[in-house]
């Protein structure tokens, strides 16, 4: 089975290491500077972090879905690979496979700021599961429009689009539209567990609700 | 081994397949139709891909659906083949052999040979969107024909070959023996003349005349005429084509009207354009199946 997983992620070359460099060199970068930076500001320091890992790791968590299943809705290869993969069996599984990978490194950032901010460990890992509740929601949001328009860059530019007009509306911390927790407008400190119950279980419901749409989707789809 | 029963699809309201009903043993058959017949969409009903809108497909004898996968059985060449372009030739072989189940201590053997088969093992470490148009349709087949399947669909096979990979293609289908189900969809009716045993014409979503190939020629028994270029070709005839010999040129023409035209002995195109344009009743002939 991971031969199989193996090919998907070679056959998007160079665009595979775009998560790759934001999770283990951009962001581990601007961790360091504002540890640096901010040393004598401990909790301000890590609000700005947390707060630039909310603008920029959601984003990218369906990069690699959008351009492996590019082949199977936009690509030449779409009605051989619909042919034996798709017509009883469901892309689902690659979705969360994929979501999983990009969590599973994410972590690792995670961890790294645990070890510089010791003492802040349990609000970090909240934090993270917060990360991983906007990431499945954008992950839903994505598989279904991908199957909805029937083609994968409008999967990524409903994302990217969702993102822009919650944040230029002013709009983050609006939690009626916005699945995003504000550090700097109209919340203050970080996600605490109340908070994830009280703000992003509805959000999990919610990436629940776009995941079964897109299933739906996916199971009419048909070539062309 | 495979067949349609009043099989009717629409898309809105179009209607593509009109209550088309044949079943295909084994051998090799060809499907034939103009465009826009309904052929493609017929084969993708066959396997599932489009589901009807009415009647069934039956497959082993029951009707194809989760439970009878007719995909797990299948080698396919799609009128339009592509695969992962930064794979090369070697390893989109082995994505082909995963989902199709082809064992994995098999897999090497039979990449080997189908590769060969095509004359492609010597690009085997090309990527495949390095390749030639003509070259992607080769490995294209070679995914349709590794693993051996019971049923080989190929729709338009030679599409982009050249002669020399023609002529291989009609020797891999022919050294295709035993108990399988070859069906080709094509219109090159040299093809089909030269490989199938059986010739199934669709036109406007129905089957309208099957048989051999001396069956399907004989459709135009007594129709078929030529006709020196420049004379005037009778009202009701369609032309089937333009020959040369003995320095001239000369019309051939399928009719039913009277015609002053040197009477020849019909090939399958004439019995098939003679059927395609309604010049010849299938009804009367009994080939309607």
């Amino acid at each position: 089975m991971l031969k199989k997983q193996g090919f998907y992620f070679k056959n998007i070359k160079s665009l595979f290491w775009v998560p790759i460099v934001l999770l283990f060199i951009l962001i581990p970068v601007v961790i360091g500077t504002l540890y640096n930076t901010m040393a004598e500001q401990e909790a301000a320091a890590l609000q700005q972090m947390l707060r630039i890992f909310q603008q920029v790791i959601p984003l990218f968590s369906t990069w690699w879905l959008v351009f492996i299943l590019r082949e199977y809705i936009d690509g030449d290869g779409a009605e051989i690979l619909y042919t034996y993969e798709g017509v009883y069996r469901s892309k689902l599984g690659l979705v969360l496979f994929t979501l999983a990978c990009y969590l599973a490194l994410l972590a690792f950032d995670y961890a790294f700021l645990s070890v510089l901010y010791a003492k802040w460990t349990s609000i970090i890992w909240v934090d993270y599961v917060k990360m991983g509740v906007v990431c499945l929601f954008f992950t839903g949001l994505t598989y279904l429009v991908m199957y909805l328009l029937r083609s994968t860059i409008a999967g990524m530019v409903c994302s990217i689009l969702y993102y822009f007009a919650i944040s230029l509306s002013g709009q983050m911390s609006n939690p009626f539209i916005s699945v995003y927790f504000d550090y700097g407008g109209g919340q203050t400190g970080f996600v605490s567990p109340m908070d994830l119950k009280t703000r992003y279980i509805p959000v999990l419901f919610l990436a629940a609700a776009l995941f079964a749409l897109a299933y739906i989707r996916e199971r009419q789809y048909r070539i062309h | 081994m495979i067949g349609a029963q009043r099989l009717t699809k629409k898309f809105g309201k179009k209607q593509v397949l009109q209550e088309l009903s044949f079943s295909f043993g084994e051998g090799i058959y060809g499907l034939v139709g103009p465009n826009g017949a309904g052929k493609t969409t017929f084969l993708r009903c066959l396997i599932g891909v489009y589901p009807p809108t009415a009647g069934r497909v039956l497959y082993n004898g029951a009707p194809v659906g989760r439970k009878n996968d007719v995909t797990r059985h299948l080698g396919y060449l799609p009128q339009k083949f592509g695969i992962y372009p930064e794979l090369t030739v070697w390893e989109a072989m082995e994505y082909l052999c995963v989902i199709k189940g082809v064992p994995k201590a098999a897999r090497k053997k039979q990449i080997e040979q189908k590769l060969e088969q095509v004359n492609l093992l010597a690009r085997r470490d090309s990527r495949v969107g390095a390749l030639s148009g003509g070259m992607v349709r080769r490995l294209g087949l070679a995914g349709a024909l590794v693993g051996d399947s019971p049923l080989l669909i190929l729709d338009e096979p030679t599409a982009g070959l050249d002669p020399e990979e023609r002529m291989r293609f009609k020797n891999i289908i022919r050294s295709l023996g035993g108990e399988r189900t070859v069906i080709l969809s094509t219109h090159i009716m040299e093809d089909v003349e030269a490989l199938c045993q059986q010739i199934v014409i669709v036109n406007q979503g129905r089957v309208i005349a099957a048989g051999s190939p001396k069956e399907i020629a004989s459709l135009a028994d007594g129709m078929t005429y030529e006709i020196p270029e420049g004379e005037t070709v009778p009202e009701k005839a369609v032309v089937s084509k333009i020959t040369e010999h003995d320095g001239q040129r000369f019309c051939r023409v399928v009719t039913t009207a009277p015609c002053s035209g040197t009477p020849v002995l019909p090939t399958v195109e004439d019995g098939y354009i003679g059927a395609v344009e309604g010049i010849v009743h299938v009804e009367k002939t009994g080939l309607l199946l």
